[in-house]
């Protein structure tokens, strides 16, 4: 069966487009999200291309174990060949494509350029999935929150800057701090829960439902390096991920968890009804006063199979 | 690798009571979602604290997979039972957490003989064909070592019409070794315990007979 992931990527129009990362930007985060894209990318077989090598990092393909980013990107290298490509020239006989330094950000078929496009196109093929499975019904009431938290290593995160002179601090431009991103974005969306969480214990925690998560992929604070999701990665080149907080652990930091409501997606069921199955009181509490006691442990088995 | 929840330590009295429970469901794809999630962050958190032993830049290959791990790709949840996949053609080396893996080449390009395994920090997460610039070097008795970088040396030798110069790539950085196979070790400390899976499962099946009272109790 298809990973949800991959049905996310499978769902996607591919877009080859000469636009640029500002002007993609204001075409809305609806068509992006719905889009296979990368800035320049004019050329339908390359788009294509792309695709194919998403598939084989999410999914692998004939049956193989998945790729890493490194082979996929190897395996675009060779579509730029197969098609021509030549930075300073662009496609033979296709549609203009701004002349680029070769081996630049600019360059498409550059190492740091198709790390970039086949890493932000993974890391949100798994952020709008995580939309939709966060966002079933038993999820939902069970982990009504998402917290921010670094998922991927960088070599420069963001709130630091390399100078000449060594590690400089941007606090405006870090996740966290009282004046990063997520502050911002609290404040744009007027979340007072998640800003008091924040406030007291530091943690970038708010429920599903809140305008927090748009705000931050919108670049609330004035920053231009967003995707406009409210998934991640919220921004280019972003170790950033949401993990889901539990109902208990949501509430022992002063969140509310009752009646969050479930994300609208434009790739799977955007109406859920949490669960309205109901059980009997007596054994409920039966069972709570044996785990707390500990005369009730669960297993669990674990069969290793190749 | 698959992760059931299958029994439990509780008297037969207690057992009865839960036998009482009409759809266990609900509890046990609770239990299952709360050992996901919590082995994914540890998976997740497992990748942040093991850079690469040659200090190169970080291609986030466990990060990657953790993303992987979630109830809508890994729970399957029965009337009495959950079951977790995790592993499998998707998730490649989190089974390393059960014993050595070893990779062989050729399984994605027929035809490759050696494994180019980095030796140097620039080398990693990059494919040696990536560089233009390698050569072969030999290791003695015929054998390939692996590739180097290409240093371009002249070579200057007299003829009868003066001197003629030529020019010839030779070793100079060895960027990677060559392999016939390479054997990872078991780590174990990759996935959680068996231990702390079960401390995930009662987790979960605390905070969820809580949200279930709380919901008769009018919250929720």
């Amino acid at each position: 069966m298809l990973s949800l992931a991959q049905q996310v990527a499978d769902a996607r129009e591919d877009l080859p487009t000469s636009l640029g990362t500002d002007e993609l930007r204001k075409l809305g985060s609806n068509i992006l999200r719905q889009s296979l894209f990368s800035a320049r990318m004019t050329n339908a077989a390359a788009v294509q291309g792309v695709r194919n090598a998403i598939t084989a990092i999410l999914s692998g393909m004939d049956d193989q174990t998945s790729d890493t980013v490194a082979d996929a990107r190897l395996k675009l290298k060779a579509v730029g060949q197969m098609l021509g490509y030549d930075p300073a020239t662009g496609f033979p006989g296709g549609p203009e494509v701004p002349p680029a330094e070769a081996g630049t950000l600019q360059d498409l078929f550059s190492t740091q350029r198709l790390d970039l496009i086949l890493d932000t196109q993974d890391k949100m093929t798994k952020g709008a999935a995580k939309n939709i499975w966060g966002n079933e019904a038993a999820e939902l009431e069970e982990y009504p929150a998402w917290e921010l938290v670094r998922g991927f290593a960088v070599e420069v995160p963001r709130g630091t800057k390399e100078t000449k002179k060594g590690e400089e601090e941007v606090p405006e431009d870090a996740w966290d701090g009282k004046e990063g991103r997520w502050a911002a974005a609290l404040d744009e969306a007027d979340d007072d829960e998640a800003s008091a969480i924040f406030e007291s214990s530091g943690r970038m925690v708010a429920r599903k439902d809140s305008d927090v998560w748009q705000a931050l992929g919108d670049g609330a604070g004035d920053h231009g390096d967003t995707l406009g999701n409210d998934f991640e990665p919220f921004a280019f080149n972003s170790g950033m991920v949401r993990i889901p907080v539990s109902a208990a652990d949501f509430e022992a930091i002063g969140g509310d968890p009752d009646g969050v409501e479930a994300d609208e997606t434009e790739f799977g069921a955007d109406k859920v009804k949490v669960g309205e199955d109901r059980f009997d009181t007596d054994i409920l509490k039966t069972l709570k006063e044996s785990l707390e006691s500990g005369d009730l442990k669960f297993r669990v088995k674990v069969e290793v199979t190749p | 690798m698959t992760i059931s929840i299958v029994s439990d330590t509780a008297a037969p009295a207690l057992r009865q009571t839960i036998a009482m429970l009409r759809n266990k469901g609900p509890l046990v794809g609770a239990m299952g979602r709360r050992l996901i999630h919590d082995t994914s962050l540890h998976v997740m958190q497992w990748g942040i604290g093991h850079p690469n032993k040659l200090g190169g830049r970080r291609t986030n290959y466990w990060g990657r997979i953790a993303q992987k791990i979630n109830p809508g790709d890994c729970l399957q949840v029965q009337a009495n039972s959950a079951t977790v996949t995790l592993g499998g053609p998707t998730m490649p080396g989190l089974m390393r957490a059960f014993g050595d893996i070893t990779i062989f080449p050729g399984t994605k390009t027929a035809g490759v003989k050696y494994l180019a395994i980095p030796a140097r920090a620039e080398s990693y997460g990059m494919r040696a064909r990536e560089f233009g610039n390698l050569v072969l070097f030999w290791k003695g008795k015929g054998r390939v070592g692996g590739l180097a970088e290409a240093v371009t040396t002249t070579r200057t030798r007299k003829t009868s019409k003066g001197e003629k110069g030529s020019e010839y790539f030779r070793p100079g950085l060895i960027m990677y070794w060559f392999a016939e196979s390479v054997t990872v070790p078991q780590d174990r400390s990759i996935l959680p315990s068996e231990q702390e899976w079960s401390e995930s499962v009662n987790a979960g099946a605390t905070d969820w007979v809580n949200l279930q009272l709380r919901k008769i109790k009018g919250g929720a």
